[in-house]
């Protein structure tokens, strides 16, 4: 069977392309870049995923054997390669956080922090709340503006029960192994946003009891959280430390323990009012 | 901290450290080590004086008098500052508690034997 070809799409600024021979894959692996704008030209990744013997799917990058998967994890591997292909680009000329972005009205709110600590489950729920999106994994600045990586959005198992209407359906969960990866819109995104202007920084940690609450974080103490959420800081510290001192004299930044989801996107919502 | 440097200490920041102003504060970031350090409003001014000409009693007493604080008070705060950051390896001119430093040597000839 001759392969389903994908459009070329632009993954903040890596253009990828993906073709499989399984017509309902290649629609799920589109519906998973779908926020990423269709270009034109060849793509700088071409993703290929392959059926063998009908229980492993292989994936191939520019021709190149990377792995294979059962079903239900090609997905997951393809968007991991996709991520680490975007950030390794990214983090040549930018300073990218690892973050996850929504707005209103231009304005972003920036969600820094390490994995497990509630990040994408945060950005989710403001998503619900109608925020438009940028990312829940990469924060691109330039020029002290945030450019947007709009992955789908990862709902890990700990979060499912949190968001019961983002539970794939049959078709979805042939494709699905332990997060959920769902496009924005269909979390309540108002809109993917290209760009935001930096406005509020929040950084989360989920701690699952206790009260939910903001505190206030001093600028030399904001410019270190960002330092230790920076993708390659060490690479070139004193420029990113530079990005980030600008970032927190354009901001309010807090830190936020987060027992309770609902709380923490009114307290995060309530300080984009201010 | 028990040791601080003498009042007539002239420090600098050491050559690889550089330092990044955030509103009233300060990051330092040291190339060597790859550290970062953090400064509160009046350390980020006490650092700023760190010339390489002016002795700790002389950044005191014009600090004091800006302030309108004690001087022996003052130089007292910059005593500490100057003997933390030098401790860390930050300045050149101070190079932190010469007991400790005495006891790093005999620790590593220790090791080394």
């Amino acid at each position: 069977m001759a392969d389903v070809v994908g459009p070329v799409r632009d993954a903040a600024g890596v253009t990828v392309r993906v073709r499989t021979s399984d017509p309902t894959l290649a629609a799920h692996l589109d519906s998973l870049l779908a926020a990423f704008p269709v270009v034109e030209g060849e793509a700088d990744i071409d993703y290929r995923v392959a059926s063998g013997d009908g229980r492993a799917w292989t994936l191939f990058v520019d021709g190149e054997r990377v792995a294979a998967r059962k079903r239900n994890r090609v997905a997951e591997l393809l968007q991991w390669h996709c991520n680490r292909s975007v950030i390794l680009a990214a983090v040549r000329r930018t300073t990218t956080l690892h973050a996850g972005v929504v707005a209103r009205d231009g304005r972003a709110v920036l969600l820094p922090a390490p994995m497990d600590s509630g990040k994408s489950t945060l950005t989710a729920g403001l998503l619900r709340r109608g925020l438009d999106y940028l990312t829940d994994e990469a924060a691109i600045i330039v020029d002290g503006v945030v450019h947007a990586y709009p992955k789908v959005v990862g709902i890990d198992p700990g979060s499912h029960h949190l968001f019961p209407e983002l539970e794939p359906d049959d078709d979805r969960r042939r494709f699905t192994y332990a997060q959920w990866h769902v496009p924005p819109a269909v979390v309540g995104a108002g809109r993917v946003a290209a760009t935001a202007e930096p406005a509020v920084v929040v950084v989360p940690h989920y701690t699952g009891s206790g009260t939910t609450a903001l505190s206030h974080v001093g600028p030399a103490e904001a410019v270190r959280l960002l330092a230790e959420n920076t993708f390659g800081f060490h690479d070139r510290p004193v420029a990113h430390l530079r990005v980030h001192a600008a970032l927190v004299e354009a901001c309010s930044v807090h830190r936020m323990e987060v027992s309770d989801l609902e709380t923490a996107c009114d307290l995060v919502l309530g300080l984009l009012e201010r | 901290m028990d040791w601080q440097p003498e009042h007539d200490t002239v420090a600098r920041l050491a050559e690889p450290v550089t330092v990044v102003p955030v509103e009233d504060e300060a990051v330092l970031h040291h190339a060597g080590q790859g550290s970062v350090h953090l400064l509160d409003p009046v350390a980020t001014v006490v650092v700023q004086c760190l010339d390489g000409h002016a002795s700790l009693a002389e950044i005191a007493a014009d600090l004091a008098e800006v302030a309108g604080a004690p001087v022996a008070a003052v130089l007292d705060d910059v005593q500490r500052l100057v003997a933390g950051l030098g401790a860390k390896g930050l300045l050149d001119g101070v190079a932190g508690d010469p007991d400790q430093e005495l006891q790093r040597v005999e620790e590593a000839l220790v090791d080394g034997c």
